[in-house]
């Protein structure tokens, strides 16, 4: 196939889709790991991003798609700098998590699914993360945010606002 | 472990071998378990759970599509446990069907429906509503979404069999149709912008269990059950697929599969099955025409027979039959062939008999024994390296190349291309090792001196990567069965000569077999009986003595050497010479336009005969649609009314007739009266024998500063010459004419990718649009040929051998 958009894919990641190509005897079974890099390096499954590293490793890229509209905790589009997905799970849901998700709203003013303008939250609802002893949570990136009420996602999100603009 | 497995099914016992899949079992004492997904030629999924049957002494009901026998089972598969089962599935599977049976184009030919009426509920407990997807874009109808130009989906009849993704997964190894999202929202989809247009995509539609899947140029058309169905056999390559040739009236509507174990397994390629409109042609001739004041007209058929026959008696009576050569066609039956050999040879006395009019160089007769295929088509799959020459077996044989996919799939055998241009099969793994345009027999030299360790010296760049050949000798030396294949290039390969003499050589030195597969679908058959014009009296010799006029008169059956021949000025320039062209036909073209008279031909679809394929199978084909108000006819029919008008003998009414005279007359095929269904075998000759001059290769000519670039040309993979040009269906797949520029060149030209340019020479040119891909050579230009508008051989010249071309902006 004629590659004629630009190389988007990092030094770091074209090493590792390299280091990934021959692990397994079934070349086929690196596919989850390979969207695990390009989720790595953009936060998100960028198409560009995975149709480059099917030309590094070999296999078509529609096996990545595939894979990619399977798993749904994988985002396949441009998310916040901080991803933010609320459980709606039976716990969670009895114990308030619907009006967390409408103070969400209300406080990012974003609808469900959207970014912020500035790039930095966007919100999601996901079932169960697993956390029913902790309930009403969140998770944000890769960190459980646990017995949330109001004031406590309000320092939570200043604190990550913060974050975020000091770079 | 033991030979046999004995097994109970519905009480009663069945020896099959381990491994034996329980359906399989069951099939044997006839015991039919319904199924949607799966089929013996795929890999079992055991997705449709429609297969469930009990096996005693389990705890719970299995799928008998992916479950091996084993010693002793006890299986039932009409017990109560498994009909209610069945029940379950079913009402499943129909969870999110909409039961559009009366518009959905599968309706009468469906699993679904067949399973649902024999074995489903009548009611369902289902009461919600119907999840539905439907297609927003304005251009679609309903809920279908366009997969590729031909093939449309429709989510909501679609049972995820998964049949559809294994036919292009494991069979033909593209990657164009994939599975979408999971569970009851899941899809086929394809890529975004990548059209699924593969060579085998037609297959998907056919096997499809449900109306998921329609065909653009056969959906809302017909019904399953008012279509006739004619056996018939492909007549677009050398392979002989079996098909039917589905009817009604007067219209084809479409081919479908007819399974032969022994060379297709069912299979067909878009070609083939979409190729079932050339007979409803809009230029299709179903009247016999004249030419009266320079323009042709339609005529009786006894005013033209009248004609012809006056003629053809005024130069017998004189003695003069030799001033008048016939000129066939390679897909002609073998009793049309054999017709016009008897008519020309014995009537008219003449022996300028021929049908290779593609050639610019003929066929000596060693090198036609040489033509066909070495073994059996069945034997293709079990070789353990193919070497390629010049060859693309995606089109030159799409079928039985799916034979050595599945050798390279399942037994890691190793394909190699040597070739001027990138090929590939599907994704599968193979090597190309790219030599420079004409060049192949250097890289073949290269190798023989490689295994025999000797000493060959290849010029300076026609070899891009030597270390692959030394790699590719150390596998033949490892390697107890190598298969040499050449293709329709090969017939026209500038160095013939020298690249067969250095095929015979590797051959020779690692006993490998040894294959060049003609284009045509009766070359194998027309040869044999008839057609071949020995060395003095081919097509060629016939130019020259028209053009020194010693040949008065032509009469061509079925061929078209103005688009055919690698030279269209030279042969329309000669044919106008003629006092008399005689063209037999099927359709209105660049050569009925010089004729004085026309008969129209029938096609395959319209009449009984045999064709001889690749392998020398004698296979006979059925007339399929009623053509009571028009007038084509077979050669044989042809000839055989002028023999009656001149009372010759020779009147044929039917082709089991003419091959009764064969039997009779040709000792070596006595028995081609009574083919059997799978075809009738008859020996080609043993290649291991033979012996031809050795010819050393040459180097080709370099390219200078005024025409910088060395032109070649291939078919597109849905064409197979100019017959394919002429079905409608087959235009649409194939898609624009294009013609493939190294980037350099590209860059060089100033010429972007998608743009028209003018390519050709001082005299002519043809415009086209440039694909920029680094599957060509740098220096060289491949176009794509059999496409109406642009012709390749109007760049050519029959005594160049390499065509050199400049590229111009427009």
């Amino acid at each position: 196939m004629e590659k004629t958009s630009q190389i988007i894919l990092s030094e770091k990641s074209v090493k590792e889709l390299r280091r990934l190509e021959n692990l397994y005897p079934e070349k086929k079974s690196i596919v989850l790991m390979v969207l695990h890099v390009v989720y790595d390096q953009f936060g998100y499954l960028k198409p560009a991003a995975i149709d480059e590293a099917a030309g590094v490793v070999g296999i078509p890229p529609i096996d990545f798609h595939q894979a990619a509209s399977f798993y749904t905790f994988f985002p396949r589009e441009k998310v916040g700098k901080y991803h933010i997905q609320v459980c709606r799970t039976l716990s969670c849901y009895l114990r308030g998590a619907e009006e967390l998700v409408d103070y969400l709203i209300e406080k990012l003013n974003i609808k469900m699914g959207e970014v912020t303008e500035d790039g930095i939250f966007s919100l999601t609802e996901v079932e169960c993360l697993g956390s029913c002893g902790t309930s009403p949570m969140m998770q944000i990136n890769d960190t459980y945010y646990e017995n949330l009420n109001r004031a406590k996602v309000d320092s939570i999100l200043d604190e990550l606002r913060k974050k975020a603009k000091s770079g | 472990m033991a030979d046999k497995i004995s097994v109970t099914i519905n009480d009663q016992a069945v020896e099959v071998p381990p491994g034996t899949l329980i359906i399989e079992a069951a099939k044997k004492i006839g015991v039919k378990i319904p199924t949607f997904c799966y089929d013996d030629r795929l890999r079992s999924v055991g997705a449709c759970r429609m297969c469930l049957v009990e096996v005693e002494k389990m705890p719970k009901l299995i799928a008998s599509c992916a479950t091996p026998v084993a010693p002793n089972m006890v299986i039932h598969t009409e017990s109560d446990k498994v009909k209610t089962a069945r029940k379950g599935v079913l009402q499943f599977q129909l969870i999110n069907h909409p039961l559009d049976c009366p518009t959905c184009d599968k309706g009468g030919e469906c699993p679904l429906q067949d399973n649902t009426f024999l074995y489903g509920p009548t009611e369902s407990d289902y009461k919600e509503n119907k999840i539905r997807v439907m297609n927003r874009e304005e251009d679609q109808k309903f809920d279908d979404f366009r997969l590729g130009p031909e093939i449309y989906y429709n989510a909501n009849r679609c049972i995820m069999c998964f049949k559809c993704t294994r036919i292009v997964r494991d069979l033909a190894g593209e990657a164009d149709l994939g599975v979408f999202e999971r569970g009851a929202s899941s899809y086929i989809g394809i890529m975004k912008e990548l059209d699924f247009a593969d060579e085998y995509s037609g297959n998907t539609v056919e096997y499809c269990p449900v109306g998921a899947l329609t065909s653009r140029s056969f959906r809302y058309k017909i019904r399953d059950w008012l279509l006739k169905k004619a056996s018939s056999v492909c007549s677009l390559c050398a392979v002989g697929c079996n098909l039917h040739v589905e009817w009604s009236r007067d219209k084809v509507y479409r081919h479908m599969a007819r399974r032969n174990d022994e060379i297709d397994i069912g299979w067909l390629c878009d070609r083939g099955r979409y190729g079932f409109d050339i007979t409803s042609n809009k230029d299709r001739i179903y009247k016999t025409h004249i030419r009266r004041d320079s323009s042709l007209e339609p005529c009786g058929w006894e005013e033209a027979t009248a004609v012809a026959v006056k003629y053809l008696t005024e130069y017998i009576d004189d003695n003069r039959g030799a001033e008048i050569a016939a000129v066939g066609s390679g897909s002609l039956s073998n009793e049309e062939a054999y017709a016009i050999r008897r008519f020309f040879g014995d009537v008219v006395r003449t022996d300028y008999i021929d049908f290779q009019t593609e050639y610019a160089e003929p066929l000596t007769p060693d090198v036609l024994d040489l033509i066909g295929l070495e073994g059996k088509i069945s034997g293709l799959e079990n070789k353990g390296i193919y070497i390629f020459v010049d060859c693309d077996p995606a089109s030159d044989f799409p079928v039985a190349s799916l034979r050595i996919r599945k050798a390279i799939s399942k037994r890691k055998a190793r394909a190699v291309f040597i070739t001027s241009y990138h090929k590939r099969l599907g994704y599968f793994p193979v090597t190309n090792i790219r030599v420079s345009a004409g060049s192949e027999a250097f890289a073949l030299e290269y190798l023989h001196s490689r295994i025999q360790g000797t000493d060959f010296r290849v010029p300076e760049g026609l070899i891009e990567d030597k270390s692959k050949l030394d790699n590719l000798a150390k596998d033949i030396k490892n390697s107890d069965s190598v298969h040499i294949i050449s293709g329709r290039a090969f017939f026209n390969h500038p160095y013939r000569a020298a690249l067969l003499s250095s095929m015979i050589k590797l051959k020779k030195v690692c006993s490998a077999g040894l294959s060049i597969v003609p284009a045509q679908v009766n070359f194998m058959g027309v040869t044999r009986f008839g057609l071949y014009g020995s060395p003095g009296r081919s097509f060629t010799d016939i130019l020259d003595k028209i053009n020194s006029g010693s040949i008065k008169s032509l009469f061509v059956f079925g061929s078209n050497p103005t688009e055919e021949f690698p030279d269209r000025r030279y042969v329309i320039d000669t044919l106008r010479k003629l006092e008399f062209l005689v063209v037999v036909s099927p359709f209105m073209d660049s050569l009925t336009n010089l004729a004085s008279l026309v008969f129209p031909l029938a096609l395959p679809a319209d009449y009984s005969g045999s064709f001889m394929n690749m392998e020398g199978r004698i296979q006979r084909f059925e007339a399929g649609p009623e053509n009571i108000h028009y007038e084509m006819k077979p050669v044989w029919a042809i000839l055989g009314e002028f023999s009656d008008v001149m009372e010759t003998g020779n009147v044929w009414y039917h082709d089991s007739q003419v091959r009764e005279e064969i039997a009779k007359n040709l000792t070596h095929y006595s028995n081609i009266t009574n083919i059997p269904q799978k075809g009738l075998i008859v020996g080609l000759k043993d290649k291991k024998e033979l012996e031809i001059k050795e010819t050393s290769p040459e180097i080709p000519p370099k390219a200078d500063s005024e025409l910088p670039y060395i032109l070649n040309w291939t078919p597109s993979v849905h064409h197979s010459g100019w017959i394919t040009q002429k079905s409608a269906t087959l235009m649409n797949i194939a898609g624009k004419q294009e013609a493939w520029m190294h980037p350099d060149d590209a860059a060089k030209e100033g010429v972007e990718a998608g743009q028209a340019v003018r390519i050709g020479n001082k005299e002519t040119g043809i415009n086209i649009k440039v694909k920029i891909t680094n599957e060509v050579n740098k220096g060289e230009i491949l176009i794509l040929n059999s496409f109406e508008d642009n012709p390749v051989n109007r760049l050519l010249k029959r005594d160049e051998k390499v065509t050199f071309v400049s590229v111009g902006k427009i």
